[in-house]
């Protein structure tokens, strides 16, 4: 049985609470990586975000004055995850491949 | 759909004609391949694109959107043309289907992989369960996940306690005698034997920054416990149950990562806050990190912890990780029913690595780097802390004296703060005089402590000033074996059944936890280990606050606090005077 990326997407809207990547491939009974791949084409349409770790910027510079730089959970990384993007695109965005010139 | 799998070797040619043929099979549906043969006839009508291109891989490529090929194109004879026939299929496959041409196409890829994939991979009966993904089954548990992660933070504690504490003595022992002595040695050969310039070193220096050195071998074996679960995977783990716990409060996911940083310091908590998107959401993380107790009041907790609890005290740090959670999780539910509504919260997927052995080179490193900055610390902010609250006990000079301590400019001003620390019991001014300080940083509580102390001990009782190199050199080398003999009993005691240490086995008090039981009870301690874990924060974190936030949210963040670590240790110090703890 294959699983379309809309029922991926599906997925992420109904889940109740954070869940693992390896649970949600085996409730969408597809292979992780495959699960993976189909994250990223709606990480790619703006459907899905990844979570970012990076330090913050004003972090990177504020860090100079504190004690626990060296020591900064921050180098701890955390686990990759993914969210839903807060403000989706509204359905299908219609595609423009070239910048047309009004006529005058 | 499912198609066949063509053999293939990766360094043979043989299965090129094959593959070829396969390839021609592979259809879109029946949504897409009409329309791909309509944008096919179009490419081919340029002489120029269907001689460059294979004319399906273009059209094909252009339906998902390839901005760079498209720009090619679009500069190609005839391109605009195609170019606008694609957008035309685009629109008309979106009206149909409901779904960008790019996700169809993309669907009917992983449709084929699936199907490929479900004929190539044999799986194991039991669905590949791997003894990680069993491990996760408790670990990651939505009931039990929480009771876990709490249980192994309780044993880290109580490992971190009572490991070190043989250390902590031999370190304590080392700085109140040898170290001591040797500096009122060398300022006696000086002649500033009796002059200021003694009492600031050993009163000053020795007692405040010094004394911090002896919470160095608590944090090793702290970060060492900590560096064991974050590289074995747990802590990853750590991370999912308190995400999903945190949704059940109602809060933002995302929070926790701020809320984790602040564990090890407030400033780049506060700083981490900028991943919530909400300014709502911002400000209402920014609010709870303080509370998150931050490694730098861990020494107040051991320093209380061994001097009223013993063996018992990592009992009582790890209370104090869970006070401040909990003082977090209901400013949390007052300010988001109150005056920051937020967002629902936002669930996660994440991908957890497996549990793996750790790895001792990156443990190690970990503990070097976390101890190392606490190290620079002392010799930084610590002692600059110390330099001036010498100075405050010792001003005004009179007749060439120094004055009572009580009677200094540090004790004046903390006479003057103490009477509102009385209904929480501990209203003496040297613990009002610690808080203060401790606005520096809340290590300074302790290097405050112990100055004020020491000074009143008139000096340390081990520091004679009489100084045999040799002998104590000697000392402290068979004092570090001693104490490492103890370590290693104490730590196989650990295991239940186990008791290496004998029936009257002590640990010897630090000067400063002897001189803290002559000015606490057990009941004022813990209320004011419980004001110092959640009065307002350093002085670095406020000036962190006021960037983010705003002078206006600055000060509620510094009242707000002010006023809970206040009602906390009050209500502690009453009730448990009522129930006749004091």
């Amino acid at each position: 049985m294959s699983v379309t990326l809309r029922q991926v997407l599906q997925a992420f809207e109904q889940a109740g609470s954070s869940v693992r990547l390896d649970a949600l491939s085996r409730q969408l009974g597809i292979d992780p990586g495959t699960l993976d791949g189909m994250i990223q084409h709606w990480v790619r349409k703006g459907r899905i975000k990844e979570v970012s770790d990076a330090l913050p910027d004003g972090c990177a510079t504020s860090c100079h004055g504190c004690d626990v730089q060296s020591g900064c959970p921050f180098v701890a990384r955390m686990p990759r995850r993914y969210a839903l993007a807060t403000t989706p695109p509204p359905g299908p965005v219609p595609l423009r491949l070239y910048e047309r010139v009004e006529p005058q | 759909m499912t198609r066949p799998a063509a053999p293939t070797v990766a360094d043979r040619s043989m299965t090129t004609l094959e593959l070829q043929t396969r390839s021609r099979l592979f259809d879109y549906g029946p949504e897409l391949e009409p329309e791909i043969v309509v944008l096919q006839a179009a490419i081919e009508a340029s002489p120029t694109l269907s001689s460059d291109y294979a004319p399906r891989w273009l059209a094909v490529t252009l339906l998902e959107g390839d901005a760079d090929l498209a720009a090619r194109i679009a500069s190609a004879p005839g391109g605009l043309v195609v170019l606008d026939t694609v957008e035309q299929i685009a629109a008309r496959v979106a009206a149909t289907c409901g779904e960008d041409v790019d996700t169809l196409i993309a669907d009917r890829r992983y449709a084929f992989i699936s199907g490929l994939v479900g004929q190539a991979v044999t799986r194991p009966a039991d669905g590949g369960v791997t003894r990680s993904d069993k491990l996760d089954q408790v670990a990651t548990h939505p009931w039990l996940g929480v009771p876990i992660f709490l249980i192994l933070m309780w044993v880290v504690f109580q490992m971190t306690a009572n490991v070190s504490s043989y250390y902590v003595d031999w370190i304590d022992g080392v700085i109140a005698g040898p170290v001591s002595n040797w500096a009122l040695a060398l300022l006696g050969t000086l002649g500033l034997s009796g002059t200021w310039a003694e009492s600031l070193l050993v009163d000053g220096v020795i007692a405040g920054a010094g004394g911090m050195l002896v919470f160095v071998p608590v944090l090793l074996f702290l970060y060492f416990f900590l560096a064991v679960l974050e590289d074995s995977g747990y802590m990853a783990r750590a991370a999912f149950v308190m995400d999903r716990f945190m949704q059940r409060l109602g809060l933002q996911g995302k929070s926790f990562i701020p809320l984790l940083v602040g564990f090890g310091c407030s400033v780049p908590g506060i700083y981490a806050t900028r991943t919530l998107e909400d300014r709502r959401d911002r400000i209402l993380t920014g609010m709870l990190v303080p509370f998150m107790s931050c490694a730098a009041r861990l020494p107040v907790y051991i320093l209380i912890g061994t001097a009223f609890f013993g063996a018992s005290s990592g009992n009582l740090v790890f209370a104090m990780y869970l006070i401040g959670i909990a003082a977090a999780v209901m400013t949390g539910f007052l300010l988001r029913n109150t005056v920051l509504k937020s967002n629902e919260p936002q669930f996660f997927v994440m991908e957890l690595p497996p549990y793996r052995r750790p790895s001792m080179k990156t443990v190690l490193r970990q503990v070097r780097m976390r101890t190392g900055a606490f190290v620079q610390a002392v010799w930084t902010v610590l002692m600059a802390a110390s330099i001036i609250v010498w100075v405050l006990l010792n001003v005004p000079y009179h007749n060439g004296q120094p004055p009572e301590l009580e009677d200094s400019l540090f004790g004046g001003v903390s006479r003057t703060v103490a009477p509102a620390f009385k209904p929480a019991g501990f209203g003496t001014w040297e613990s009002s005089g610690a808080l203060v300080t401790g606005l520096l940083a809340k290590e300074v509580v302790v290097s405050t402590l112990g100055q004020i102390y020491a000074t009143a001990a008139d000096n340390s009782d081990d520091a004679t000033g009489s100084t045999a190199f040799v002998d104590d050199a000697k000392d402290i080398v068979v004092g570090f074996g001693t104490a490492t003999l103890d370590t290693v009993k104490a730590t196989i005691s650990l295991i239940p059944g186990v008791n290496l240490m004998g029936a009257d086995a002590e640990e010897e008090d630090t000067a400063l936890e002897t001189a803290l039981r002559d000015h606490f009870t057990p009941l004022t301690a813990v209320a004011f280990s419980i004001f110092v874990l959640l009065y307002t924060p350093c002085m670095a974190a406020i000036a962190a606050f006021r960037h983010e936030f705003g002078s206006r949210w600055m000060w509620a963040n510094i009242g707000y606090m002010l006023v809970v670590a206040w009602l906390a240790a009050t209500l502690t110090y009453q009730v448990g005077s009522l129930l006749g703890l004091g």
